[in-house]
């Protein structure tokens, strides 16, 4: 019996090297796992929207022109939109701009227009993207050309009229002009639109945008006092 | 007799029981850092990669597309991914080194690897010097290098070869890949990966 568990305990104690040795040292391994891309799809394009408000006391100007100045922006750019992309292709953005309208009464509306040049079109070159303001004039490649406003060939409104503070949309709308779009209503607002191409980031690039800042014109409509206007603005990213 | 032949019995299972399940008890919430001494005896092999930051010109994933991964006949060309260090003083080494294809679905492109082999080496006038060269490994491809030509430290009772920090690996295109890469049907868009492993053995 004592021979037995004497045994038993001299084949554990040998066995336990065994056990705990589990690695020559003669040899030493190891891996490496890398990736590489060829034109990664558009799923890692981002974009951001920064919009900046603006009320009755930001609003300055003669009685026909109303300019809308933002109290913390003096650039008064009062709408700011930055386009982010990390395609190699190329993106077409298409920017659609609504009049304001009034959130209670969907005839009070308000033509727009918004204005903008190179100065306030920024292309910016980042981490070291080749293009910039100086090889690609943005405001050649913006089919409203540097400044568009609601009487160019994309018109929609062709004049806000009436009396009182409410006014009247009267039938000034020019359908024959209208790009997707018929008459106005609450729930079909007639809208401007434009396109931009923003260039792939090319070799060795990490990321290239836009940024668009627009300087809204409510032209000689007289907004009311204390009450609340909604615009929107519709953005629309498609890979080239 | 038989009492004692059971527990015996039951200790072992026991034993295996808990060697078998230590491991899974806590792998999934600790993680290990692995610590290497030696005794007399050493064989370390270990790749750093580099992760790509921003526009770097190095490290990974990069562009495919891009000049600096196209294929070159100069020996020094390509683009840094990692960097990695050997030693040991087995006086008979081996290191061998395979590397997959970079596989996209059932797209593959072909490279190459080249190592930057730095070490102090001793001449036959017995002064020591930095010497440096480059071992090529194609995709694909399995490749085994003898490393008992590369001269050693012999003032020392073992033979040792230990390169340095920094030893680059870099990345290439090979031939056929480099020509039919901007082929969207041999090399279509997407994403790539690649495994490459290491086994360095003395004897």
């Amino acid at each position: 019996m004592r021979k037995l568990i004497t045994f038993i305990f001299l084949c554990l104690i040998l066995l336990f090297p065994v056990f705990c040795v589990d690695e020559e040292n003669n040899r030493a391994t190891t891996t490496l796992d890398f990736s590489a891309y060829k034109n990664p799809p558009l799923p890692e394009l981002g974009y951001e929207i920064r919009i900046a408000n603006f009320d009755d006391s930001d609003i300055s100007g003669t009685s026909s022109t109303y300019t809308v100045t933002h109290k913390n922006q003096t650039t008064q750019n009062a709408l700011i939109i930055e386009v982010k992309t990390n395609s190699r292709k190329n993106i077409t953005i298409d920017l659609y701009f609504y009049p304001f309208v009034n959130e209670y009464d969907p005839y009070d509306i308000f033509s727009v227009t918004y204005t903008t040049n190179t100065s306030m079109m920024n292309a910016t070159t980042v981490e070291g993207c080749s293009y910039n303001t100086n090889t690609y004039a943005y405001s050649t490649k913006w089919a409203f050309g540097g400044a568009f406003s609601t009487s160019n060939d994309t018109t929609t409104i062709t004049s806000v009229s009436g009396s009182g503070a409410h006014g009247t949309l009267t039938s000034k709308i020019t359908a024959s002009k209208l790009t997707n779009g018929s008459y106005v209503s609450q729930n079909n607002i007639p809208k401007i639109n434009g396109s931009e191409t923003l260039p792939g980031i090319g070799e060795n690039k990490v990321t290239n945008y836009i940024v668009f800042n627009m300087k809204p014109n409510f032209g000689s409509k007289t907004p009311q006092a204390n009450m609340r206007y909604f615009s929107r603005v519709r953005l629309v990213i498609s890979s080239v | 007799m038989k009492r004692v032949l059971l527990i015996l019995i039951l200790l072992l299972m026991v034993l295996v029981s808990i060697s078998a399940a230590t491991e899974k008890l806590i792998g999934n919430n600790s993680k290990e850092i692995v610590l290497r001494g030696f005794i007399k005896k050493y064989c370390i092999v270990n790749v750093f990669p580099i992760q790509s930051e921003g526009s770097g010109s190095t490290g990974f994933p990069f562009d495919l597309l891009g000049s600096d991964v196209a294929y070159s006949s100069e020996p020094m060309q390509g683009r840094v991914i990692a960097t990695w260090i050997i030693a040991t003083n087995y006086p008979t080494r081996t290191l061998q080194i395979s590397a997959s294809d970079l596989i996209n679905g059932s797209s593959s492109v072909g490279y190459y690897l080249k190592f930057r082999l730095s070490y102090l080496g001793e001449d036959s006038g017995g002064s020591y010097s930095t010497r440096s060269e480059y071992i090529t490994v194609h995709s694909g491809e399995s490749t085994t290098f003898n490393l008992e030509n590369i001269s050693h430290l012999t003032g020392f009772n073992t033979p040792i070869i230990s390169t340095g920090e920094n030893q680059f690996v870099l990345f290439m295109l090979d031939e056929t890949s480099d020509a039919n890469k901007s082929n969207e049907a041999l090399v279509p868009d997407g994403t790539y990966h690649a495994t490459v492993t290491f086994l360095l053995e003395g004897m």
